[in-house]
């Protein structure tokens, strides 16, 4: 399953760390961004700003990360509750002239078991992620889930 | 309230109901057991229907707290596992599975139609792996104020040959209701000893959607299943949010 563009690889274990509920490789695998983003979701949904902060700053205790990148883990799973998420492929990003780009975006698609001729034998849409380039390498910076039906 | 312990019915609705209509209109005591030998609308976890068959319910008045009646399931899987008829090694899926390996089942001299033993995809939803599941059991939890105030514990089997003996049912499901009360842990053991998926890594399908996956690492004071995922995530799922449980 491992693409050769690196973000098609980071994608997939972002993907399969949500699958089996590996938190704290979720949370290493969000750029600053996304986790500002997630955090600021925790926020409206009572999470403690104290809390907040600590998280931000990395000083929050094991039991508070745990909590709360378990919700997280929960959040995703949802979002991409309309799919079966180990069916889940992850497409090569399309670079076109912009090969050296610091972001990209991967769409992710799922099987579909009506005939070819239906789907022009393609999966079914399931979404796409963006990743941005840092310093550690790719980062998922946001997964835009599409509400599919499972055919 | 008379001091019968045992009904026998040809046919009825379902065990739960003859035993809920005993245990509510009769005050039927802790341990009241209802034998049918053809129900004809029998539902397992989830109220999903059973083919008509035999059954077994029996009433229990646990010394439970409200939250912990999911440790019933535990008690009511390890009973049945005491007392149904070893035919090849049976083996446990929680919550409500009793289950064999495919070549044990099919070499079970069926009268009529062998077949059948191994297309039973059977009450039980449970199935791990390959295993065939050969019979399930049932826990209707009725609560009072902050407690279990009681509870019917049904065990219903594919193969009617390997339906347990009332009387021995009985005996191991009040053995099993009484760990649960006071020795939660013992029973764990038991279970575990026993289990399909204890100790496995598993694929958990949620009710009404979803899934979850980790490491089946015990069980909760309560009753509710432990799964551990890699990074140390816990997740503690209740009877009710679970639809079927894999191997993977």
């Amino acid at each position: 399953m491992n693409g050769r563009h690196p973000a098609t690889r980071i994608a997939r274990e972002f993907l399969d760390a949500i699958l089996w509920g590996e938190h704290s490789k979720v949370w290493q695998l969000l750029s600053s961004a996304a986790r500002s983003a997630a955090l600021a979701v925790a926020e409206r949904n009572g999470l403690d700003a104290i809390v907040a902060a600590r998280a931000r700053a990395g000083t929050w205790t094991a039991a508070e990360a745990d909590e709360l990148l378990s919700d997280l883990i929960k959040g995703l799973r949802a979002d991409l509750g309309a799919v079966d998420i180990s069916q889940i492929a992850v497409a090569e990003p399309d670079v076109g002239r912009r090969p050296f780009g610091t972001r990209v975006t991967v769409a992710l698609s799922v099987p579909s078991f009506l005939p070819a001729s239906v789907t022009g034998g393609e999966g079914w849409s399931a979404g796409t992620i963006e990743l941005v380039e840092a310093d550690i390498g790719w980062l998922v910076d946001r997964l835009d889930a599409r509400r599919v039906q499972r055919p | 309230m008379s001091g019968e312990v045992m009904r026998h019915i040809e046919v009825g609705l379902s065990a739960e109901s003859v035993a809920g209509a005993w245990a509510r209109q009769e005050a039927a005591p802790h341990g009241a057991l209802v034998s049918l030998a053809g129900e004809v609308a029998g539902r397992s976890r989830g109220g999903v229907p059973v083919s008509p068959g035999p059954a077994i319910a029996v009433i229990v008045r646990p010394e439970l707290a409200a939250d912990s009646q999911d440790r019933l399931w535990l008690a009511a899987l390890v009973a049945a596992h005491r007392s149904v008829p070893p035919l090849g090694e049976t083996r446990l899926g929680w919550p409500d599975s009793i289950e064999t390996d495919p070549t044990a089942a099919a070499s079970v001299p069926v009268p009529g139609s062998p077949a059948t033993v191994l297309a039973a995809s059977g009450p039980g939803t449970a199935v791990p792996g390959t295993a065939v599941s050969v019979a399930s059991v049932t826990v209707t939890a009725q609560l009072g104020p902050g407690h279990v105030d009681m509870a019917i514990i049904t065990v219903r089997s594919i193969q009617p040959w390997r339906m347990p003996d009332p009387d021995e049912f009985r005996r191991a499901l009040l053995r099993s209701v009484s760990q649960a009360e006071s020795d939660f842990l013992d029973l764990v053991a038991d279970y575990a000893a026993v289990s399909t998926t204890h100790g496995k890594r598993v694929r958990v399908q949620l009710l009404p959607r979803g899934e979850t996956r980790g490491t089946v690492t015990g069980f909760e004071p309560d009753g509710r299943l432990r799964l551990e995922t890699p990074t140390g995530m816990v997740e503690l799922l209740p009877v009710t949010v679970v639809r079927s449980i894999s191997l993977v």
